[in-house]
């Protein structure tokens, strides 16, 4: 033996490492696991020893450098290939001389150096910008070739910028390409030429700057064409405009007077010119006149509902005004003059034509001298419905919604269900950021359109009751944007209600569609609501007037009063004459209406899901049989440089038709996270604690699946944070932390995994108790202790939750145990992290999406397994010390001072197995919950994105096996299911001790 | 057993194109709208824990297919595949009324042929010497006498035997 029995394992080790990267390439991650586990290996032997200083920092080198790859691609680059292949030879001589005892090398300084990460960075980045350019090359102008790939190259230089420091120049530089990017794909979606030669100029720039940071000298200067943000594309938003303005005028052709066709599309139309017109600094002209025409369809709407002939000729003179307008902007001419009419008594005129001859008092005696320019208050203000003056509202005086399930209105009644939800979302969550800032003027616009498509959906169904709803919390909202009323809480809480309200109407009609209750009348109390909102409107525009306890009673028994109450308002004898005329022929005309109510934003089509995911299977099948033509022997052997070409472009192809097909069922979690803010909101209100929900990343994209999954296990987890973690104020201030408490609900991705994190600064979770908890139920031997981990799991175990565990300590417990098996039903899992007095972190790891998982491929015997990465702790292979048996049965192996028990795959799938001796076999070590086992393999063949796939119906399930999956050969691959092996190898045990 | 009823014996509603195929010295027959296609043996993915005339699954074009083979289905001796072996996938009704494929591994393929009424006959009694369950009717055909098979229910006992308890299976 030498002199250093652990320099002698540690040169053993670098050797064996030296083996595996013979087989390493750039950009793939084969070998990568084995070397990490040397290294990690090596890392354990050197603690405690006395082996010399410089071998120890050498060894924290390839630590840093492993650590690197695995946070950033977890696939080797040159760069690092290339040091690691210099760090063995390094560490064979170092070692060497250690036993010997002679002076060691130095170790290269450049290891050390900072600008390490950043040059196999710029490798990659450039690497993606030469196929930026790849792709411009047959980008045209006027086509969307290659459009979606550049966005995603960007989208792939953007995280490996975040990653490394780079020069700020290739940053502004980067920023300025997806400013142009994100333009195109807001407006057009189709390339203009001015984009495409600022891209080719931009992918030469990158590529020349690139080379100079690998030769770290001067970066070139950025064009500063580059920096103003109309590159070119700016102007993208005129033609859209003018495009937009030229349907609007198709539509308006088709319009008639006194009747209402036409009047939604024009609405949206209108709506989709607003929301262009902040890009590209249109003229002021053009946004007055947008204005105007605003204006006018508003008081469409909240008159009749129906053209006029005013509105009509003027819509005609507008749209022409428009197309020339928008001609001359883009020629840069001078714009042309107003017409006269419009701007002279565009307030007045209209309303005086709209509102009907019954109420022409109506505007006066309001005598707010900015009355005048808003015809949507006003008579909506003064008017209670003719039936809540005779008596106060009562549920049973409630009206039963009615509706025509059965003829044309079936269809109308359908569409606007389901754009309902995503209007009534928008309604919740703006009026909860009104909340926070009541001056936000965006979200409360917004909150306005949302409810006014609603009515006017609502209105062409003939849905009344819940039109004349949503009239009146729009017009509340319309005061509050004009400036007329303050947004306090009772208004926020009023439209809170309102939205519920509408949103229960929905769930009703939907349930009704669905053909359940379908007897029962649909009856929901408005009046009430109603009633809030005129006296809101009443007392908002006069504050100074109104007795102070009106507001409070009318708060909080909203059922009883009615319209005594809110009688104070002037010149309530106005009839409400929106109302009277029944919108009855809105019905007639289902054809155009729904389309367009249901395209607020253009460029969204919705498809069937099951055409989605046949589309993604039929991918995936490309995908399998593209790998096996181009990785056919024979074909490989043609010595074609064009075949090879060819093929290359196939690949490319089918590999972003892939990312495409996946990316069409990714959805952002947003809508998910949002209703947490209600619920955080509502629960501190109710315990009277000071909760605040932080959410940052609620773009992270999901699979569609698993965000609807994730629902319900997210609110258990966020009610329990709120409920049970954040202490009430009085308890906070007196340790000393801030009375408001905090729940962060964070997601972001991380190694090819979604993550969710749920975090509170509460109490956190108390061990004791769930201790004496766990002895009491039984779960634990009575003098048995657990790691922490494990203590923190035991809220997931089952019949843990029940209302004295909740109540007493302060940790958590209702349905745990279903939250976690939802997780994992989805292939998650969810981890805890406490400290006692800070708070409690729950975090959840996801997959991308359920139809793929990341799998690493093993050989047993001849066959091929997959073991889901994400149960995958390590592996490695064991040395002979490492595996003890038990009564030579039941085998266990020492990984870092752990036991586990080892289970020879080999048994259980009936396989003869090329190795029996563990030490010459590879160990997989996999966890399930906080249980590991060491899964015993011949050989790991790699890591490899597959398809699962169910075995086919005609086998019953067997629990160990998760599925199928097609591999590259075409021949079938079954995935391994990791929770049930471990309880499988349990009771394996546990017999074989038994015997 | 299955409770989907099957018309045994009733000559009438089995004639019709049956496809015949050959186990041993034995010829079978299967309803010709069954059958889905007839493909060259391939490479068969083990499934464990599973009755050993399963042989596993296999990739048709993309999809996953369980694979079975007939002569170990019906107790006959193994034989090496020869060029002519090749499996016969047909779609079969489970119990639960759902239609899924299965290959199942034969001999060699031999012929569609028309029965009519009076070439079929209803499934001999053997006693127990041999269920008989899965027999529909034995088919007079040039001479020969084929078995007529009702594929759901072989399949269904299929189905129901490989009902997998994952627990300790080798104990050691």
């Amino acid at each position: 033996m030498s002199k250093h029995p652990i320099a002698a394992k540690v040169l053993e080790l670098t050797q064996k490492l030296g083996q595996e990267l013979t087989f390493a390439e750039p950009s793939k991650d084969t070998g990568l696991l084995p070397i990490n586990s040397f290294v990690g290996e090596m890392e354990d032997l050197l603690k405690g020893s006395d082996l010399p200083a410089s071998i120890l920092s050498a060894v924290g080198h390839a630590r840093k450098w492993l650590d690197q790859i695995f946070d950033t691609t977890a696939l080797f680059d040159a760069g690092t290939l290339e040091r690691l292949t210099e760090w063995t030879s390094w560490m064979e001589v170092a070692l060497e001389q250690a036993q010997s005892g002679q002076t060691l090398p130095v170790v290269p300084t450049t290891w050390s150096a900072e600008s390490v990460p950043a040059l196999p960075m710029a490798v990659q980045i450039a690497a993606r910008s030469q196929s930026i350019a790849q792709e411009l090359a047959t980008a045209t102008a006027g086509k969307d070739n290659g459009l979606l790939p550049i966005n995603s190259y960007l989208y792939e230089i953007e995280e490996l910028l975040e990653k490394a420091d780079f020069p700020s120049a290739i940053d502004e530089a980067l920023h300025a390409a997806r400013g142009w990017i994100d333009k195109i794909l807001d407006t057009t979606a189709v390339f203009d030429e001015a984009t495409l030669v600022c891209l080719s100029d931009w992918t030469s720039w990158m590529d020349a700057a690139l080379d100079q940071i690998d030769s770290s000298s001067e970066l070139p200067q950025i064009p500063a064409a580059w920096r103003s943000s109309d590159a070119g594309s700016a102007s993208a938003a005129g033609p859209q405009i003018s495009n937009l303005v030229q349907q609007l005028g198709l539509e308006l052709a088709f319009a008639e007077e006194g009747k209402d066709t036409g009047l939604l599309p024009i609405n949206s139309f209108i709506c989709n010119i607003e929301e262009l017109l902040p890009r590209g600094n249109q003229p002021a002209e053009i946004v007055a006149a947008v204005t105007l025409a605003r204006q006018w369809i508003d008081q469409v709407f909240d008159s009749s509902a129906k053209f006029d002939k005013t509105a009509l000729t003027r819509l005609g003179e507008w749209t022409s005004w428009m197309e020339k307008a928008l001609e001359r902007a883009t020629t840069g001419d001078s714009f042309p003059s107003f017409p006269a009419a419009w701007s002279a008594a565009p307030e007045t005129k209209p309303e005086a034509k709209t509102v009907p001859p019954s109420a022409p008092v109506a505007p006066a005696p309001i005598a707010a001298p900015v009355a005048v320019a808003t015809p949507v208050v006003t008579p909506a203000a003064p008017a209670p419905k003719p039936a809540a003056p005779a008596a106060p509202a009562t549920f049973a005086d409630e009206p039963a919604l009615e509706m025509n399930l059965d003829g044309d209105d079936r269809d109308l009644i359908v569409g606007f269900i389901s754009e309902s939800y995503e209007h009534l979302q928008n309604i919740e969550q703006g009026v909860l950021v009104l909340e926070e800032n009541p001056k936000d003027a965006t979200t409360l616009n917004s909150i306005f359109r949302a409810f006014h498509t609603f009515k006017g959906g609502a209105g062409c169904c003939n849905l009344t009751q819940i039109k004349d709803l949503a009239h009146e919390l729009e017009s509340v909202l319309d005061a509050a944007r004009q400036h007329k009323l303050d947004i306090n809480l009772d208004i926020i809480n009023v439209i809170l209600e309102g939205g519920d309200t509408l949103a229960k109407f929905v769930a009703e009609i939907a349930e009704r569609l669905a053909g359940k209750n379908l007897d029962t009348p649909v009856k929901i109390p408005t009046l009430h609501l109603i009633a809030r909102a005129q006296y809101i409107l009443g007392h908002g525009e006069a504050p100074a007037a109104s007795a102070p306890a009106a507001p409070a009673v009318a708060a909080s028994v909203p059922e009883v009063v009615a319209a005594p109450a809110v009688s104070p308002a002037p010149g309530e004898s106005a009839p409400e004459a929106a109302h009277t005329p029944a919108p009855a022929p809105a019905a007639q005309k289902p054809a155009a209406a729904p389309a367009s109510a249901a395209a607020p934003s253009a460029g969204f089509v919705k498809v069937d899901t099951y055409k989605l995911d046949a589309l993604i299977d039929l991918v995936g099948e490309l995908v399998i049989s593209e790998s096996m033509v181009v990785q056919d022997p024979e074909l490989r052997a043609v010595p074609s440089r064009n075949l090879s070409r060819n093929l290359g472009q196939l690949h490319r192809i089918t590999s972003e038709l892939q990312r495409t097909a996946m990316s069409l069922r990714m959805v952002p979690i947003r809508a998910t996270f949002q209703k947490m803010t209600r619920l955080v909101r509502d629960l501190a209100s109710k315990q009277q604690k000071q909760v605040q929900l932080v959410m940052t990343g609620e773009d992270t994209e999901l699979d569609r699946n698993i965000v609807e999954e994730i629902s319900d296990p997210l609110v258990h987890m966020i009610r329990n944070a709120a409920d049970h973690g954040v202490e009430k104020p009085e308890a906070r201030i007196a340790k000393g932390k801030p009375a408001m408490g905090t729940v962060f609900l964070r997601a972001f991705h991380q190694g090819g995994n979604i993550v969710i994190q749920i975090q509170d600064d509460g109490n956190g979770l108390n061990k004791e108790r769930l201790l004496s908890k766990a002895r009491e139920r039984g779960i634990i031997k009575p003098n048995e202790t657990l790691p922490d981990k494990e203590i923190w799991d035991l809220i997931f175990a089952a019949g843990f939750s029940t209302a004295e565990v909740i109540s007493d300590i302060s940790g958590r417990g209702v349905g745990m145990d279903v939250v976690r098996q939802n997780i994992e039903k989805l292939r998650g899992k969810v981890e805890i992290d406490t400290a006692p007095g800070e708070g409690t972190t729950f975090t959840i790891y996801l997959p991308l999406t359920l139809a793929i998982i990341d799998g690493m491929i093993v050989s047993v015997g001849g066959e091929r397994y997959i073991i889901p990465t994400l149960s995958v702790r390590e592996s490695f292979r064991p040395k002979p010390e490492m595996i003890s048996s038990v009564h030579e049965r039941g085998e266990m192996v020492n990984v870092r001072g752990r036991l586990s028990p080892l289970l020879r795959l080999y048994h259980y799938l009936e396989q003869p197995p090329k190795v029996t001796d563990p030490a010459e076999a590879i160990i997989v070590v996999v966890e399930s919950g906080q249980q590991t086992r060491c899964l015993m393999v011949d050989e790991l063949l790699g890591k490899q994105e597959v398809v699962i796939k169910s075995l086919g119906g005609a086998l019953k399930k067997n629990n160990a096996l998760a599925g199928g999956a097609v591999l590259g050969d075409g021949r079938v691959g079954l995935i391994l299911n990791v929770d049930a092996l471990v309880k499988l190898s349990g009771t394996q045990n546990s017999l074989a001790s038994g015997n | 057993m299955s409770t989907t009823p099957i018309p045994v014996g009733s000559a009438a509603t089995l004639a019709g194109k049956h496809l015949t195929f050959v186990l041993g010295h034995e010829c079978y027959g299967v309803p010709v709208l069954k059958v889905r296609e007839i493909i060259r043996i391939c490479d068969i993915t083990p499934v464990p824990q599973m009755p050993d005339y399963i042989k596993g699954v296999l990739n048709l074009r993309g999809k996953i297919i369980p694979v079975a083979d007939l002569r170990l289905k019906f107790k006959l001796a193994h034989i090496e595949n020869t060029k002519l072996t090749c499996i016969v996938v047909v779609q079969v009704i489970l119990a639960d009324n759902t239609i899924t494929p299965i290959g199942l591994i034969v001999d060699a393929v031999e012929e569609v042929v028309n029965l009519t009424e009076t070439d079929i006959e209803p499934p001999p009694d053997f006693g127990t010497v041999l269920d008989t369950d899965y027999i529909l009717g034995m088919a007079k055909v040039k001479g020969n006498v084929k078995t007529l098979l009702d594929i759901d229910r072989v399949v269904a006992a299929v189905h129901e035997e490989t009902t997998v308890v994952a627990g300790p299976h080798k104990a050691r």
